[in-house]
């Protein structure tokens, strides 16, 4: 088990807030001087979502915790149940639905 | 489709409630559960893993955090992995003051800080996915709304998780914790913009590939790679369809 202060410990929480607040902070300040429009603002939209994307999939990949008892393919069978689904019926709800069902059918059952 | 100029602020702002009363609360109440699971497994008492999910408010950062926590690593590598998990959120407030048109909002600096504090991967993608459906205005109404209303399943969800983690059997656990993935990635497939649905697909598939060498790295370049490759597909073809419209 870790060895800090008391003191230490909340420091390290403070830290960590500020460590994720200065990102926030100089994204708030950056957007102000990127037009809309233009490319560099479609760019850093594109790499939002694929950063975004690339760390669901980190999680749904390699997860930690209680999580990483189940199979792996049971997972990405599910995903991709619930992309299929998406895309014959386009309803967002449907999807997840069906594939958190496909889920927990296999992973109690099988 | 009704007329947005006609959606009143308290309109929007309990359809921001509605909508995140259901998956995305749960969602992010799921996912905060877990994480203080692995804090309290850390050794943090109820209370610094409740302020650490109420200031730092970005879950990959939290992990981070409370695993280097429990090896006792230095209070610097701590700020560092914290910094490097979390950089994304920089990109995600830059497209998110955007989408919200906060720079004409004319509001104080500190309001601003204060509505990008509480971004989150739901509230982005959630009002990248209603933007058209809201003037600026009332999609900012509606993102508050959205966005306090998952804060509060956030914080409900680390509560429940610190306490109930002996009670909870883990066969629930890890159907309520897979529901994040899963929503995030099928609602990143509903985006309006084919060029970010590209992104979303690329950054998602090259991710696991990359994480076997480049570990949490991987995130970034995915992100980097995924984005790039996807805008230059499109400013690609839309370079291709104007010469065979001037040269036809």
């Amino acid at each position: 088990m870790a060895e800090y202060t008391l003191f230490e410990t909340w420091l390290t929480i403070f830290l960590a807030a500020l460590a994720t607040f200065s990102w926030r902070f100089s994204g708030l300040i950056l957007s102000d001087y990127i037009r809309p429009d233009s490319l560099l603002m479609k760019w850093i939209n594109a790499v939002a979502y694929a950063m975004v994307a690339a760390v669901l999939m980190r999680i749904l990949v390699f997860p930690t915790g209680v999580l990483s008892t189940t199979p792996l393919d049971y997972r990405l069978a599910c995903l991709a149940i619930g992309l299929l689904l998406m895309f014959l019926t386009r309803k967002l709800w449907l999807a997840i639905l069906g594939a958190m069902s496909a889920f927990a059918v296999l992973v109690t059952y099988f | 489709m009704t007329d947005i100029s006609a959606i009143t602020p308290r309109r929007a702002r309990i359809a921001g409630i509605i909508d995140a009363s259901g998956v995305p609360g749960i969602a992010l109440g799921s996912t905060m559960m877990g994480f203080a699971v692995i804090a309290r497994e850390a050794g943090f008492d109820f209370w610094m893993t409740f302020l650490t999910s109420f200031s730092v408010w970005g879950m990959p950062g939290q992990v981070a955090f409370v695993s280097l926590y429990a090896t006792g690593a230095s209070l610097f590598l701590m700020f560092v992995a914290v910094a490097l998990a979390n950089m994304r959120m920089m990109l995600m407030v830059i497209s998110g003051a955007d989408i919200l048109r906060l720079r004409d909002s004319g509001l104080p600096l500190w309001k601003r800080a204060l509505m990008m504090h509480l971004l989150a991967i739901t509230s982005w993608a959630q009002i990248s996915y209603r933007q058209n459906d809201y003037n600026p205005a009332m999609l900012r109404v509606y993102y508050m709304a959205f966005s306090l209303t998952i804060f509060a399943f956030g914080m409900t969800g680390t509560t429940i998780g610190y306490f109930l983690n002996d009670v909870m059997p883990p066969e629930i656990l890890r159907l309520v914790i897979f529901i994040t993935p899963i929503y995030i990635l099928l609602l990143l497939m509903n985006a309006q913009q084919s060029v970010s649905r590209l992104a979303a697909v690329l950054g998602g598939a090259v991710c696991p590939f990359l994480y076997a060498t480049a570990g949490d790295w991987a995130i970034l370049l995915a992100g980097f790679l995924g984005g790039t490759g996807a805008i230059a597909f499109y400013q690609l073809r839309t370079y291709f369809e104007d010469k065979g419209r001037l040269d036809g």
